[in-house]
């Protein structure tokens, strides 16, 4: 299939996820109704004949929430495929230093907080999640600093016990909560409901980022041969990683502390991209973007309109159910069919 | 005539034996005379039974500690959970052992307790451990207020309290009667109301529950209309339910509610901020306060019915 | 001749264990030095050193008189070529990508590339004989294109100087004669200095100016070949015993 028509198949997708989104959900409204609200919404004028219910359900619940798993789910997607040429570990995903176990810990910390000095931290709980977050990044750094080097090694093991440290100190927050801990499971399963005021803020970071790890799409290409020969290249492998280990962990910071963790995005996309449009990261990071773009809001709305089709129930399946559920078999379709182009 | 002289010497010596007999009876206890074990009827429909004299009871419902309380019961009363806080100086008084579903099994063996109340289903592995400790469970979950009083009566059984529980039931009938005379008076229709017990995801609770049960009495129409005790709801459908009132039953203050639910105001509920937040301690606790809190969500919802 | 890379008192350790032991010497432009010696005497790391890929090092090295840390790695990299012994095989990009990649110190963050780089790739390929391939994946070619493919890409680099891990190690004869031919082409018609760490006497002394023996992180002998290469020196340096021959001039290592 000629390069071209993948990109526009892609993009073709990514409307299709936008629109599809907005028109289904757990209450049923006429797709003319959908299509005259998203265009009034641009025009900025009312729309006659659809009612002020139908029109609050698209404007003020669906179109967040879709435009939220836009910016997280392409975050994640990105940051994965950076962890992974970053780490040269297909496993890698954004979660691997650790930056998820940090974000439920600054949330269950911020509930822990309302629930002990009675004051309500919630509103600020995607602040508290992104300081968790974000600490610990430093705190692996630090950790993987060995007489000046850092090894792509060390940093995961790092990572790996940071994230030891950081969830036993959201079960003791749990524990210490006893019959409140219920708050931090829901937050911890992942939603693309709430915490919508965050979510321009949440949208320009994503889009700068993402601009400046573009930027550095030669480096990853090379660092793909190795730092030795990455290096030789003239590619400063230590600032580079240094550099895009933290802007991609801020990435993931922003996502995750307003959805809480959604997982299998950050892998399976940045694989799947590889696997259709080649391993040169000029294309795979805009690709790759793309359809994580597309595909969290997807997965969200099959998660809102599933249960209110089989079971007629105002239900909601956790959006990181649907992502696993959905992903790992398309995950296999793709290994079967692409043998060839396979990274390892 | 040697017959009625006899009669009458006869009857002069029965009545010191009728007055000794009687005193017995008296002194032997209360009237009439029961078995020396007292017996209810949990929420399971299981039969408990506990000894009258000494009767030690751990209760981890904060709502049980409430109507023992109420029923007279005090040394009786061994260990509480740590959520029970009220009445709170009486509470002080005693031993804690943890919380609903994190009690402390140690603690509650170590107080030697006949009986164990708690207000839901036990945990599998507690439970065992409980039986083989030899403690029996009396559950008491009421999902509505002829539940409540029920609870109530057979704590009353169980714990032969039988005159102090009829007093509270009949007390709580009449409040709760006054209050429903009060709304039906008005004659107005029922208001839609929708109570919330958790936002964020978006739960509801059903009319087949203890708070459910309260708005209804209170002059309310619950809404989502399901049997569905704690059903979750997608805030999609709550826009199309469209309910008048709203009722927290979680931590949280109007104010909260109202910023977090901006996306909803186009509900009429929350258009005319018709949003109660009635004290939680005596809204959800199935305890003998409900009342107070039937009364202020009665004034809530019905306010033209009690000026 | 003018001094390419100097390195002076040049040392490096790991834990404490001296890998080079203050070694210095000058690699001189246009020269075609090739340095030899046993297995674990240090070369490789010594190279890397010289290459700045191991910067933890103690005394100094000189790009044409200027400090190795004072040039950015994509400077560095204008000038200097580093092949690893071990390329990775299994990559997913084509061979024309991978020689591309050679372009990398020419080319700033967000610009792209020129039909002058094109040309210049196409140009290394055709060089190394390897245009055929420009499409195919490098699984897909044996051991000796595949190190065809790398020295094309260091001679996209337009680097003056070339270092080479063992370019020849586990390639046939036929392979081996060729990249030493190659470098010599190199190094004659281009005019790159050229310095090749190697197993191999033979190839070496036939085709190197310059020969260097390293052994535990020293210089043991240095020279021109037919100086170097002797019973004395071989036995001395690798302990073994061997007969060298001569032909034309030029030893000829026989076990």
């Amino acid at each position: 299939m000629k390069r071209s028509i993948q990109f526009f198949l892609l993009f073709l997708l990514l409307a299709v996820s936008f629109i599809a989104s907005t028109a289904l959900g757990s209450v049923t409204i006429p797709f003319g109704d959908t299509v005259r609200v998203l265009l009034s919404a641009v025009s900025g004028k009312a729309v006659p004949g659809v009612s002020a219910m139908h029109h609050d359900i698209i404007l003020r619940i669906r179109i967040p929430r879709v435009l939220l798993g836009m910016v997280v789910g392409g975050g994640l997607a990105v940051s994965g495929l950076v962890f992974q040429a970053l780490l040269k570990n297909p496993l890698a995903d954004p979660y691997t230093l650790g930056v998820s176990a940090g974000a439920s810990f600054g949330a269950g910390l911020a509930l822990f907080l309302s629930y002990v000095a009675g004051v309500q931290f919630k509103s600020f709980l995607p602040a508290f999640a992104f300081f968790g977050a974000v600490s610990t990044v430093f705190l692996v750094y630090f950790l993987a600093r060995t007489g000046g080097r850092v090894q792509v090694l060390t940093i995961i093991l790092s990572g790996v016990i940071v994230s030891y440290l950081f969830s036993s100190g959201l079960v003791l927050i749990m524990s210490l909560m006893g019959d409140k801990s219920h708050e931090i499971v829901f937050w911890l399963m992942g939603s693309l409901a709430g915490f919508h005021s965050f979510l321009l803020p949440a949208a320009c970071i994503t889009g700068a980022l993402s601009l400046f790890i573009f930027s550095f799409y030669r480096d990853l290409d090379l660092i793909s041969l190795g730092d030795e020969q990455a290096l030789a290249l003239g590619v400063n492998t230590e600032v580079v990683r240094i550099v895009l280990f933290s802007m991609t962990s801020v990435l993931t910071a922003v996502s995750v502390s307003m959805t809480g963790t959604i997982g299998f995005v950050g892998l399976i996309i940045p694989h799947s991209m590889r696997m259709v449009f080649g391993p040169k990261h000029k294309t795979l990071i805009p690709t790759t973007l793309a359809a994580g773009a597309l595909f969290l809001p997807l997965s969200d709305m099959i998660g809102r309109v599933l249960p209110s089709v089989l079971f007629g129930s105002g239900m909601e399946v956790p959006v990181g159910v649907i992502t696993s559920l959905f992903g790992s078999p398309f995950f296999i379709f793709l290994l079967i069919r692409g043998k060839k182009r396979l990274w390892f | 005539m040697l017959m009625n002289h006899n009669r009458i010497s006869h009857k002069r010596a029965l009545l010191p034996l009728v007055v000794s007999l009687f005193f017995v009876i008296l002194l032997s206890g209360p009237m009439p005379s029961r078995l020396s074990a007292g017996t209810g009827i949990d929420s399971r429909g299981s039969r408990v039974t506990v000894p009258d004299d000494d009767v030690r009871v751990v209760s981890l419902s904060p709502g049980a500690t409430e109507i023992l309380y109420a029923m007279g019961l005090r040394e009786q009363i061994a260990g509480v959970s740590v959520t029970s806080d009220y009445p709170p100086d009486f509470v002080k008084t005693r031993p804690k052992v943890g919380g609903f579903s994190t009690p402390s099994l140690e603690k509650i063996h170590s107080l030697s307790p006949d009986v164990l109340i708690l207000t839901t289903v036990v945990p599998l592995n507690i439970k065992q451990q409980l039986d083989s400790l030899g403690i029996q469970i009396f559950v008491s979950e009421p999902n509505s207020f002829k539940e409540l009083l029920g609870s109530i009566d057979q704590f009353g059984r169980l714990f032969n309290r039988e005159e102090e529980s009829a007093a509270l039931i009949h007390g709580l009938r009449n409040t709760a009667g006054e209050v429903m005379e009060a709304v039906r008076s008005g004659s107005i229709a029922p208001v839609k109301t929708f109570i919330e017990v958790y936002d964020n995801p978006l739960y509801a609770a059903g009319r087949r529950t203890l708070p459910g049960d309260l708005v209804a009495m209170a002059g309310g129409r619950v809404v989502p209309d399901t049997d569905k005790r704690y059903p979750r709801i997608s805030e999609e459908k709550l826009l199309l339910i469209d309910p008048e009132a709203v009722i927290l039953g979680h931590n949280t203050d109007m104010e909260q509610f109202l910023s977090s639910h901006r996306h909803l105001s186009s509900i009429t509920a929350i258009r005319n901020r018709k949003v109660f937040v009635p004290n939680p301690d005596e809204f959800l606790r199935p305890g003998p306060r409900v009342v107070f809190a039937l009364r202020d969500i009665a004034r809530f919802l019905h306010p033209e019915a009690f000026e | 001749m003018k001094t390419a890379v100097k390195a002076r008192g040049l040392t490096v350790s790991y834990d404490d264990c001296p890998v080079v032991r203050g070694v210095s010497l000058d690699i001189r432009e246009g020269e075609f030095l090739s340095i030899l010696g046993p297995n674990g005497a240090g070369k490789t790391t010594l190279v890397r050193a010289l290459t700045g890929i191991i910067k933890d090092v103690g005394g100094e090295v000189l790009l044409s008189g200027k400090k190795l840390h004072e040039y950015s790695r994509r400077e560095f990299a204008r000038s200097v070529s580093f092949l690893p012994q071990m390329p990775p095989v299994s990559l997913p990009f084509v061979v024309s990508d991978i020689v591309m990649m050679g372009r990398f110190p020419y080319l700033r963050r967000f610009e792209m590339e020129k039909p002058r780089d094109a040309e210049i790739v196409r140009n290394a390929m055709r060089l190394m004989g390897i245009e055929q391939y420009a499409k195919r994946h490098l699984m897909e070619l044996s051991g000796g294109e595949v190190k065809r493919v790398f020295i094309a890409q260091a001679v996209a680099q337009e680097s003056d100087i070339l270092f080479l891990d063992e370019p020849t190690a586990g390639l046939d004869i036929a392979y081996q004669a060729e990249i030493f031919k190659m470098l010599r082409d190199f190094n004659e018609n281009l005019g790159k200095t050229i310095v090749l760490v190697t197993h191999d006497i033979n190839h070496a002394a036939r085709f190197a100016g310059r020969i260097i023996l390293f052994k535990n992180g020293s210089i043991a002998e240095e020279g021109k070949p037919e100086d170097v290469v002797n019973e004395d020196t071989v036995r001395s340096v690798f302990s073994t015993e061997v007969r060298v021959e001569y032909d034309n001039g030029v030893p000829y290592v026989l076990m």
